[in-house]
């Protein structure tokens, strides 16, 4: 399994992320044009490093990652993971033995399936809790998603994902910045892809809360863009 | 009065402008063509606006002015379109040039550096 882990100014958590999924394959980090030691934080902690000169997004990183997998690595088995430290390495293993089970297409990790669904705990970000007015956010951007890609899935913006190589050659991803999430639910339905989500566990934290309420915006903006423009 | 003065003026300055850059190979030909054709209009409102009132008129809006406005809105929304494929064209080369770059330099990085 080949894991890219798009990172932007991520220096500080990059390389216990590396050190947590380095057992279940070849690292391939993108830095995606990072102000800080990110490139070189990940190299000494074991992963390949492709470095963007400018920061040109995750979408635009995961493709990288991705291509550079496919042609260079030939990896047979692509996997999506954050750089944030939010994500559990336990999640990643059990999303690619469900990948193995189905033997095509991708899976899928969802912060609101089964045991380990999330829970909103309170107003303010905590180290676990998810907030209410992000839970608003997320729900409706699976009202969204619904309407507009036809997919039904259980969580949308969700980084963790495993996919054949076959699959990842499908998913040519166009929209640069956080609309690739919605762009690759797109791809699926397009292509026709299996997929299945398992249930993983997103550990917020109060230092850094991830992408902003506000960041709904560009995402609608750029995923109506190219429904206008190609 | 002046104001129709002025607009004939900077009409003529403007297709005169764009005919100099045309010969100093910065614009096409294509755009000289639909420029100079715009101004001429524009000259022709202001000298006849009569004639414009009378257009408007058979395609179904009441003055020539209002029917100048319409089309300019329409006008710039096209130009806008066109600016946003543009825009979004030159994003995705700049993607694509960052990409190459980095997964050029990816590979010496994967045979010294990467673990299996």
């Amino acid at each position: 399994m080949v894991i890219i882990i798009p990172a932007f100014n991520e220096g500080e958590r990059i390389g216990a992320v590396i050190a947590s999924v380095l057992a279940l394959g070849k690292v391939v980090v993108v830095d995606d044009g990072s102000a800080d030691d990110t490139g070189a934080v990940a190299r000494r902690a074991g992963a390949v490093v492709l470095r963007h000169v400018i920061n040109r997004g995750q979408g635009a990183a995961l493709q990288t990652g991705m291509e550079f997998a496919l042609r260079i690595l030939q990896a047979e088995v692509i996997a999506h993971f954050d750089a944030d430290g939010q994500m559990r390495s336990e999640d990643l293993e059990r999303a690619g033995l469900r990948l193995q089970e189905q033997g095509e297409g991708i899976v899928l990790g969802s912060r609101f399936l089964g045991c380990a669904a999330l829970k909103p705990t309170t107003l303010k970000p905590t180290d676990q809790g998810m907030t209410f007015s992000r839970l608003l956010v997320l729900q409706g951007g699976l009202i969204f998603t619904k309407i507009f890609s036809g997919v039904a899935v259980t969580d949308t913006h969700n980084g963790l994902r495993v996919m054949t190589a076959e699959t990842a050659k499908k998913l040519k991803l166009t929209l640069d910045r956080m609309a690739h999430a919605s762009e690759i639910l797109d791809l699926i339905k397009v292509h026709e892809i299996r997929l299945s989500e398992v249930p993983i566990v997103v550990s917020y934290r109060i230092d850094k809360v991830g992408q902003s309420n506000w960041g709904m915006f560009p995402i609608v903006r750029d995923l109506l863009k190219k429904r206008l423009i190609g | 009065m002046w104001f129709k003065f002025g607009l004939i003026l900077f009409a003529i300055y403007t297709i005169v402008n764009t005919f100099n850059q045309y010969h100093a190979k910065k614009v096409p030909k294509s755009w000289v063509i639909t420029y100079a054709l715009i101004w001429l209009v524009g000259i022709g409102v202001a000298v006849i606006p009569d004639w414009f009132d009378r257009l408007a008129q058979a395609v179904g809006v009441e003055r020539g002015a209002d029917l100048l406005v319409y089309l300019a809105v329409l006008g710039l929304l096209y130009i806008n379109y066109r600016l946003m494929i543009r825009t979004r064209t030159l994003e995705q080369e700049i993607t694509a040039i960052v990409r190459e770059i980095a997964i050029a330099e990816g590979q010496w990085d994967a045979g010294k550096y990467g673990r299996n």
